[in-house]
């Protein structure tokens, strides 16, 4: 690591869509790591650095995104902006790489590295804003309900459209909400978000409610009313079979 | 004509994947570097190994990574330490020479007739029903033996290092008494075992 810079290096499993990286900050005093999940799907853990002029003020020092991929294509992908251009080709070629492959094992070994160097002053905890807090509590048991209603829609959805690839999404997405505690999931919001664009077995209204539906999640002080969205979707999907 | 391998192969794939993305959110939170994305990667392999069994037992992916992830962390860590040979003792050999590995007994013995470590043959469940059963007789046997005199605590200590991998260190800060400590009273431990163990008739049959 310079005064300046910090090399990263990154990993990413095109299967998965998952994203990690570790950032080489030289020596770390291990007592002072803090880790953050500012939702479910993203964890960062900060390191303050020991010399330079930011001795002492909390980097990032790790992070890894669940459903990268998907959260970039949307542009919620929180990263210093040194590693933006990185992380699209590392994700574009990895995804290219395994357009062909159906073996499954052969997806789940599918791995793709990257290495970039990143100013510091990127890497400051204040610098990244949307990687610090969290996004908020729901209503007590919301969580549960939101969950419920994800897989009643996930089910509607399979019966409609056997490809499965968005039921099984819904069904990740319920799972993840309900075991999070009340975190929201905004990758796996992201991707399934991206599938109901792509299914053809949805009308336009259903789609719209989805879009609804899944940004209400990206927010657990919404979702009383993705709630509500979920339920008319529901409506929907199971009264006008296609 | 309908093509259910392409359709399989892709629920595989998203179990698969599922199960990868639940370990790394569980893990990334107490974990360090890379160790998240390689305890997925082992699940998700495992998985991939034999999906249809795991897919039957646990429709739900999730459920299924948490349960995993619980066990994983340990194997992993496990693994880590052997392989920077944490733990690997050197001794004298033949030649005069120091080498690292184990002498032909520690704490945990190779079993009367050869062949595994006797922890080993006590906790293998996945050979032949009748060796596995007489091997297992004679493991624990052969094991009664040895620790004949030995304080369950120390035992413990014992399994801790020999069997599931700890360092002294480790132990000593679990019971939270000094290194020097923990080892003399290991090494006291060991002796006595191989004293038991070179007393034993290596070649008797099994005890009735």
């Amino acid at each position: 690591m310079s005064s300046t810079t910090a090399p990263v290096t990154l990993r990413y499993r095109p299967g998965a869509d998952v994203l990690s990286g570790v950032i080489h900050l030289g020596e770390v005093d291990a007592h002072q790591l803090r880790t953050d999940a500012p939702d479910a799907d993203t964890s960062v853990e900060w390191a303050p650095v020991a010399d330079g002029d930011a001795a002492g003020h909390p980097h990032l020092h790790r992070f890894q995104f669940v459903f990268a991929a998907a959260r970039f294509a949307e542009g919620r992908l929180p990263l210093p902006a040194a590693l933006q251009p990185v992380v699209e080709s590392l994700i574009t070629t990895a995804h290219h790489a395994l357009h062909e492959v159906d073996d499954p094992l052969a997806r789940a070994r599918a791995l793709a590295n990257a290495t970039a160097t990143v100013p510091l002053a990127q890497l400051r905890r204040t610098a990244l804003p949307a990687l610090c807090g969290g996004t908020g509590a729901p209503p007590p048991g919301q969580a549960a309900a939101v969950s419920r209603s994800l897989r009643q829609v996930a089910e509607a959805v399979h019966r409609r459209d056997r490809t499965d690839q968005l039921a099984r999404l819904l069904r990740e997405l319920g799972s993840t909400v309900d075991h999070a505690r009340g975190m929201a999931a905004p990758g796996t919001a992201a991707a399934a978000a991206a599938a109901a664009r792509a299914t053809p077995a949805l009308t336009e209204q259903e789609r719209h409610h989805f879009h609804d539906a899944l940004e209400q999640l990206l927010a657990p002080a919404n979702w009383q009313a993705a709630d509500t969205t979920l339920q008319h979707l529901l409506t929907s999907l199971e009264r006008a079979p296609r | 004509m309908t093509n259910t391998t392409p359709r399989l192969d892709q629920a595989i794939h998203g179990y698969i994947a599922a199960v990868h993305r639940e370990v790394v959110r569980c893990v990334a939170l107490v974990r360090h570097g890379f160790d998240a994305d390689d305890i997925a990667q082992d699940i998700a392999l495992e998985v991939a190994r034999r999906p249809e069994v795991i897919m039957a037992r646990y429709p739900d992916p999730v459920v299924y990574a948490r349960r995993r992830t619980k066990h994983a962390g340990i194997s992993f860590d496990r693994r880590e330490r052997a392989q920077r040979s944490e733990g690997v003792r050197l001794h004298r050999g033949a030649d005069g020479l120091l080498t690292p590995g184990r002498p032909y007994v520690s704490g945990n013995a190779t079993g009367l007739d050869g062949g595994d470590e006797l922890f080993a043959t006590a906790r293998d469940v996945h050979a032949e029903f009748d060796s596995a059963t007489v091997a297992f007789l004679d493991a624990l046997e052969s094991l009664r033996r040895c620790c004949v005199g030995v304080s369950r605590a120390d035992l413990h200590e014992l399994l801790l290092v020999d069997g599931c991998g700890y360092t002294v260190l480790e132990v000593a800060r679990m019971k939270g008494q000094a290194r020097e400590t923990v080892s003399r009273r290991l090494n006291a431990t060991r002796r006595r075992i191989r004293q038991h163990h070179a007393a034993m008739p290596h070649q008797q049959e099994s005890p009735a």
